[in-house]
């Protein structure tokens, strides 16, 4: 077989995989949502519990992925323009979150600040939660999300290399100025590309969040914790209505994903 | 436009265990051009970004018209530098590019919105490229890029100007043809201008003085002229190229090669093994053997390109190397040399110098 009789042949392959694993779900997720009417639907996504579920998603966001971003530009610009010792370990460690499992990292912090774990005495002393409460929500998905962002931007800012900045700096512009005008300019829609997947990897988290969450509801459930309870609980139109949300903003930020895409390119 | 000299004393650099620069010292004239020349790792890059204030010194010192610049960061040494792959802000158009360094000036010594306007429109004429000041860099050829870096760099009045390899990445005719341009401008603006260039052509017809660096250290330096009429090592006669290399061993009359003893006026030991230079035009040939022309050759290949013939002979003695001969189309014509011929060679200039320095 020579390679133009393969080509019919995988790209149906493709298709059937996408069909069966992606549109299918999906396809299921969205008659699931309406199959007790549009009036299910709207209770299940605005009923308090539900809309606090939102509500900590969304709070997670925000504080995740500006953090990330700060730290991402930060680990980018250190391992892409300088040369030091442990370099090659930071490079590592920024991918560490990719390789271990949600569920470990999230055990990882209630050893780490439960009320039995190492600083949980001293946390319980000072009236400080963190293991089933937001701030231990927010840890474990920083963990998770870490390497989003840096890992969008070491590739780009070291093939781009310093010899830009380099030239701003000779003509007189001082370390901010230089990376307001031409670094940020040339790393913008990786960096924004970065920060959406970044963002749907938050919202999305399941394993991490699940373990230190308590799942309580209306103060420590986020969307897929919410979805997965209701489920539980047999009712699957509200636990296909909060699904549904979750992959419309998902289809959304693949949209975007697509229009950057397309701008890098370009660009 | 106010140009300042560059005088660098004991300036050494060491990369953990590699020394890249070897207590280097010398002096840019104002308003000279000079070229810094070297194979790559010879540490010529290494010692322009120094310059620039782009990497530091281990140990030495730099001056500007005798102001010591050894620790004056890259954005306040006033320096115009040019990179060998443009390094132009790909995001802002031709005219931004230049106007870059007046516009990030602190709101005192900035120009007015009208000054800035008419010095960007003044170098983009200097430059040659009136009316493409609203294109983007990626809508412009490799030359005209590197002509906008230039721009761009001269707009902030730089004290001396530094260019790496600035003709590297271009084709071969537009290199020819920037850098005798990058000659006029020079002339025309006057700036104290440092290049670095690997290759010897670009060096020697572009600069006033030509610096040529090996291994951290200055090998020699000198007028173009000097550095190709009098090169100073078999290092310089190898890195300039076109050279025959005859290797032999010095007697009382001279030096003996492959039996031939060419007379020599340089104090070498008897019996020691020296390596002689001897450039192919500076050979010539004739059909019986004579006072002067002793060297048994045969001719393997004969090469006219206009008015110039290049031979290529074997010579016949036990060194059995292949030399390199440059003659006259008339001459050639005169002897009617076909290949195959038996012929004796004259050397008519050599340098010798020891061998066991660099043989291997």
């Amino acid at each position: 077989m020579n390679t133009k009789t393969y080509k019919p042949l995988l790209i149906f392959i493709a298709f059937l995989f996408l069909t069966l694993f992606l549109l299918l779900p999906l396809l299921i997720i969205f008659i699931g949502a309406f199959s007790q009417g549009f009036e299910v639907f709207w209770y299940s996504i605005t009923e308090p519990a539900a809309r606090h579920a939102i509500f900590l998603t969304l709070l997670v966001v925000v504080v995740t992925v500006p953090l990330h971003t700060l730290f991402g530009l930060s680990a980018a610009w250190a391992l892409t323009k300088y040369r030091f010792r442990g370099r090659q370990l930071l490079i590592t460690l920024i991918e560490i979150p990719f390789a271990v499992s949600p569920v470990i990292a999230g055990l990882v912090f209630i050893i780490l600040y439960g009320v039995n774990g190492f600083l949980g005495e001293w946390l319980h002393a000072n009236n400080l939660q963190i293991i089933f409460a937001v701030p231990g929500i927010i840890l474990a998905t920083m963990f998770v999300t870490l390497p989003f962002i840096a890992r969008e931007l070491i590739p780009l800012m070291e093939a781009q290399g310093s010899d830009a900045e380099e030239a701003s700096l000779t003509l007189g512009a001082g370390g901010f100025r230089t990376f307001y005008h031409v670094t940020l300019p040339a790393i913008k829609w990786g960096l924004l590309y970065g920060v959406i997947l970044c963002s749907a990897r938050a919202i999305g988290e399941f394993g991490a969040v699940s373990v230190v969450s308590g799942r309580i509801r209306g103060a420590t459930n986020t969307m897929p914790l919410h979805v997965e309870i209701l489920y539980n609980e047999y009712q699957f139109a509200a636990a296909f209505s909060v699904a549904l949300l979750m992959s419309l903003f998902a289809i959304f930020t693949i949209v975007i994903k697509q229009v950057v895409e397309r701008k890098q390119q370009l660009g | 436009m106010n140009t300042m000299s560059i005088t660098i004393t004991g300036i050494t650099k060491d990369f953990g265990k590699t020394k890249v620069l070897k207590n280097i010292n010398l002096t840019v004239k104002e308003g000279e051009l000079l070229a810094l020349l070297g194979p790559s790792g010879s540490g010529k890059t290494t010692l322009l970004r120094m310059i620039a204030g782009l990497e530091h010194a281990s140990k030495g010192d730099i001056f500007f018209d005798g102001n010591n610049m050894t620790n004056v960061n890259a954005k306040d040494r006033n320096v115009g530098f040019v990179f060998q792959h443009y390094a132009l802000f790909s995001h802002m158009k031709v005219k931004d590019n230049i106007a870059y360094g007046l516009r990030v000036k602190k709101k005192k010594d900035r120009p007015t919105k009208s000054q800035i306007d008419s010095k960007v429109n003044e170098l983009l004429e200097l430059v040659k490229l009136e009316g493409l000041g609203e294109r983007y860099p990626s809508q412009l050829s490799g030359g005209q890029k590197q002509r906008v870096a230039l721009a761009r760099s001269l707009a902030i009045e730089p004290s001396v100007l530094l260019l790496d390899e600035p003709f590297g990445a271009l084709d071969a005719q537009v290199r020819k043809e920037l850098r005798r341009w990058l000659r006029t401008l020079h002339k025309q603006t006057g700036v104290t201008t440092v290049f670095v260039t690997h290759d010897q052509e670009e060096a020697l017809d572009v600069a006033d003085q030509v610096i040529v660096l090996n291994d951290g250290e200055i090998i020699q330096e000198g007028t173009p002229s000097d550095i190709y009429d009098s090169p100073n090592s078999p290092f310089m006669y190898r890195f300039l190229g076109n050279a025959n290399e005859l290797k032999g061993t010095a007697t009382k009359e001279g030096i003996s090669i492959g039996g031939v003893t060419l007379a020599s006026g340089e104090p070498l030991a008897d019996g020691e093994n020296v390596v002689s230079y001897v450039r192919p035009h500076e050979i010539s040939l004739a059909h019986t053997s004579g006072n002067d022309h002793r060297l048994e050759v045969e001719i393997t290949k004969t090469h006219p390109v206009g008015p110039i013939v290049f031979i290529e002979a074997r010579r016949l003695d036990r060194a059995q190397e292949h030399i390199e001969i440059e003659l006259s189309k008339g001459t050639f014509d005169n002897l009617s040399i076909k290949v195959g011929d038996i012929m004796y060679a004259h050397v008519e200039r050599f340098r010798t110098f020891q061998a066991n320095e660099y043989m291997i």
